[in-house]
């Protein structure tokens, strides 16, 4: 049995009309639990404009990161992701190199495309989905592209299609501060450099929220992990292996089966199988009714053709997640059975759990998060 | 007398940033015991040549600070809103409220970098003059999202929400937020502030006539480089103006603040010694004409025979303009500042250049044990 990974998101009572200060001494109060039951890493998602109770997570993953990592001295701290649409690249890059210096080094850097257009729109008109979906995709790469460079590098710049650095036809005024590594002779800016420099040398690990085999691949060739959320393990089994391949080939070595990949799962556990499921389903269901998913639609694009059944477009949603093990829902002896098959099928290494399921109450999650530390995460360590 | 300070960056040194964390959140945890009220917090970016070496994002560095202390404010002098995307900034400072539960006072600034600024946005180059006018709109949409549950926004360079979006979702549907035939007419900011409506806000300014757009826009004002004659006729002007907006006589000094560079040791001839090459390094950084600078500071009445021939630390602490000696004189300093110009709340920038930690950490202790029980 592999040494795996566990991290996980807080609970941010989605689709409730919950106060904020009570959701952040809730909020830190699972973190104190994860730093002392063997969790690796805290996972913050972004989203903006919850002003329908929906989706409350923060919007800004990286600044209640800060707040919540001080509840630790050993937790990394991610994002799941930071939008790149909704931000400017250097204020990305500047963000995680400071948090990465509070923290010294413990910064996974999480960085997604978005899926909210309503909101992304608001940040940048370039990013409207309802264009080429084609654009959208080279902004967040270009993007992506520019944070690295500026973490990576002292000096950097950068000449694309929608963003140029430094600005052109800034001259030095001080003479004091002009650089070879920074100025032309004429004493133009030529190059920027982004302070403080990031503490992990060259730069945090990159991880780019994905559920596509192509975008698997993008990151495997950009030296980038991948972590992807609603992938069947049989689309999961082809995303990894669109990633080692092409991390592979970025290498020149055979990289190993599951190292660079992560995969999140909605995830309750409670003393009983029929106790767990009873506490999510209606939470479950309601989440996809207001995602508007369309389920067939859902359903087929979720699994490969082996894996589905006859019966896979009639049954409940929540019994077609927990029967795919898209959703680690029961006791701690049935969850710890679907990690042993997503583990063993997949060659995942690293799993984070996502909370998130509506309905629940605060000690349902903690009891949950105890649960799974004290009687999950023992069957997956060395230790 | 409120008491704040900033911490101490090692401003032009080659400095560690992780030993540079860990002395800040001890200066912090200091001015927690030492009876300060808040702390505040500059942003500058791309400070690879060691000159303000202050954080790019004064919020996100507010947030690990402030976790050292239950009881303090934080603050930034400023956020530099050119940098910023509106909506950004509303979000974190609002979000930052939550966190401290309601302990933010949110500073903003034009800011004085151009070099920095136009990495962020064309519209903000302080070579041509529209960049006033986009520090305003960022402003007007910042405190809109903060005041209203509901808000939009219509301006030169800002349009909230972005125009033609029909709500996909008939479930999210609202009309507080949607027009009938489903199209988004506003948008609201979560979370909102913890404070209501919202945080106190400083704009980090030094004339008469910012801080009169100050007082009309209904917001505080914090000055750093006028003179106490100066620093009389802004605050006159701003009170004015404050009253004539809110239509009745409000009292002088509400919400103006003054912030000093302030460095204290045993005896004034320590201080003195230890802070004047620092001084003086910063005053050659920043500028290559310090004669106008001095005519800008400080009023031509101040304005003495042989004041332009000084040494430029021994002019700033003739005129106050530094907080520089014993417990006792930085007192008498401070007793001038209240009396000429009834100032309410000072806030100590530290950082002069070429102090040790341990230099800063004795200063700030002298201020807490020995200066602020005087005022309080």
């Amino acid at each position: 049995m592999p040494n795996i990974r566990f991290d996980s998101t807080p609970y941010y009572h989605v689709g409730e009309d919950y106060s904020w200060h009570t959701l952040v001494k809730e909020m830190r109060e699972e973190v104190r639990l994860m730093d002392q039951g063997g969790f690796t890493g805290l996972w913050l998602a972004e989203h903006h404009f919850a002003w329908d109770g929906w989706y409350r997570a923060p919007t800004d993953p990286i600044l209640v990161g800060a707040d919540l990592i001080a509840e630790s001295d050993r937790m990394r701290v991610g994002q799941c992701g930071a939008i790149l649409p909704d931000w400017n690249p250097i204020r990305v890059a500047e963000d995680i190199a400071l948090l990465d210096q509070l923290t010294r080094g413990r910064v996974d850097f999480g960085a997604g495309r978005g899926i909210n257009t309503r909101s992304t729109i608001q940040f940048s008109k370039e990013a409207d989905r309802r264009l080429d979906p084609n654009h959208n995709r080279a902004l967040f790469r270009e993007i992506l592209d520019i944070v690295v460079a500026a973490l990576e590098k002292d000096a950097f710049s950068y000449k694309g299609d929608f963003f140029t650095y430094p600005s052109p036809g800034w001259y030095e005024t001080n003479k004091f501060v002009r650089d070879p590594r920074f100025h032309a002779d004429d004493g133009e800016l030529i190059a920027l450099g982004v302070t403080p420099r990031p503490y992990q040398k060259p730069r945090p690990p990159v991880y780019i929220m994905a559920e596509s085999a192509g975008s698997f691949g993008y990151a495997g060739a950009k030296g980038y992990n991948a972590m992807c959320a609603s992938l069947s393990k049989g689309r999961i089994n082809e995303a990894f292996a669109a990633h080692n391949q092409a991390a592979s080939k970025r290498l020149g070595r055979p990289v190993p089966t599951g190292e660079g990949v992560a995969v999140m799962r909605p995830t309750f556990v409670a003393e009983t199988y029929e106790e767990a499921v009873q506490a999510v389903r209606p939470g479950a269901n309601r989440l996809a009714t207001w995602s508007s998913v369309n389920p067939h639609k859902a359903r087929l694009a979720t699994l490969i053709e082996e894996e589905m059944d006859d019966d896979d477009f009639d049954s409940d949603w929540f019994d077609f997640q927990l029967k795919h093990d898209l959703i680690m829902v029961g006791s701690p002896d049935s969850v710890s059975e679907q990690i042993e098959r997503i583990t063993s099928q997949t060659g995942c290494e690293h799993i984070a759990l996502f909370l998130n399921f509506p309905g629940l109450s605060f000690q349902q999650v903690m009891n949950s998060l105890s649960l799974f530390s004290d009687r999950v995460i023992p069957r997956f360590s060395d230790a | 007398m409120r008491f704040d300070s900033t911490p101490y960056y090692h401003v032009g040194e080659d400095y560690e940033w992780e030993t540079l964390v860990d002395e800040m959140r001890e200066e912090v945890r200091l001015m927690d015991q030492g009876g300060f009220t808040g702390i505040w917090l500059a942003e500058h970016h791309f400070h690879w040549d060691g000159w303000y070496r202050a954080s790019p994002n004064p919020i996100l560095l507010g947030t690990d600070l402030i976790s050292e202390s239950d009881r303090l404010r934080v603050g930034q002098c400023g956020t530099i809103l050119p940098d910023w995307n509106p909506i950004r900034v509303a979000e974190d400072i609002a979000l930052l409220d939550q966190l401290t539960r309601g302990r933010v006072d949110f500073g903003v600034a034009r800011g004085i970098n151009n070099r920095a600024t136009i990495q962020f946005r064309e519209e903000a180059d302080r070579r041509n003059e529209q960049h006033r006018s986009l520090f305003n709109e960022t402003l007007e949409v910042i405190l809109g999202a903060w005041r209203n549950d509901a808000f939009s926004y219509q301006g030169e360079y800002f349009t909230y929400p972005a125009p033609g979006w029909k709500e996909t979702n008939p479930l999210g549907l609202d009309s507080r937020f949607h027009n009938d035939d489903g199209e988004l007419k506003a948008l609201g900011l979560t979370p909102r502030p913890f404070q209501r409506p919202h945080p106190p806000v400083f704009n980090m300014v030094e004339s008469a006539g910012s801080h009169v757009y100050s007082a009309k826009m209904g917001i505080g004002a914090m000055c750093f480089s006028i003179s106490l004659g100066r620093i009389k006729d802004a605050w006159r002007a701003y009170n004015n103006a404050a009253s004539e907006a809110a239509g009745r006589d409000l009292p002088y000094g509400q919400n103006l603040a003054v912030m000093r560079p302030t460095y204290i040791a045993d005896t004034h001839e320590q201080a003195v010694a230890d802070a004047r090459e620092g001084t003086n390094l910063l005053a050659s950084w920043i500028t290559t004409d310090p004669d106008k600078i001095r005519k800008i500071m400080v009023s031509e009445e101040e304005l003495e025979e042989g004041d332009l021939d000084l040494d430029w630390f021994d002019f700033q602490l003739k005129h106050d303009l530094i907080l520089v000696g014993s417990p006792d004189t930085v007192s008498e300093q401070i007793e001038r500042l209240e009396s000429e110009t009834g100032c309410p709340h000072l806030a100590f920038f530290l950082n002069i250049p070429l102090l040790s930690f341990q230099q800063v950490m004795h200063s700030l202790d002298l201020a807490a044990t020995k200066i602020i029980p005087r005022f309080s």
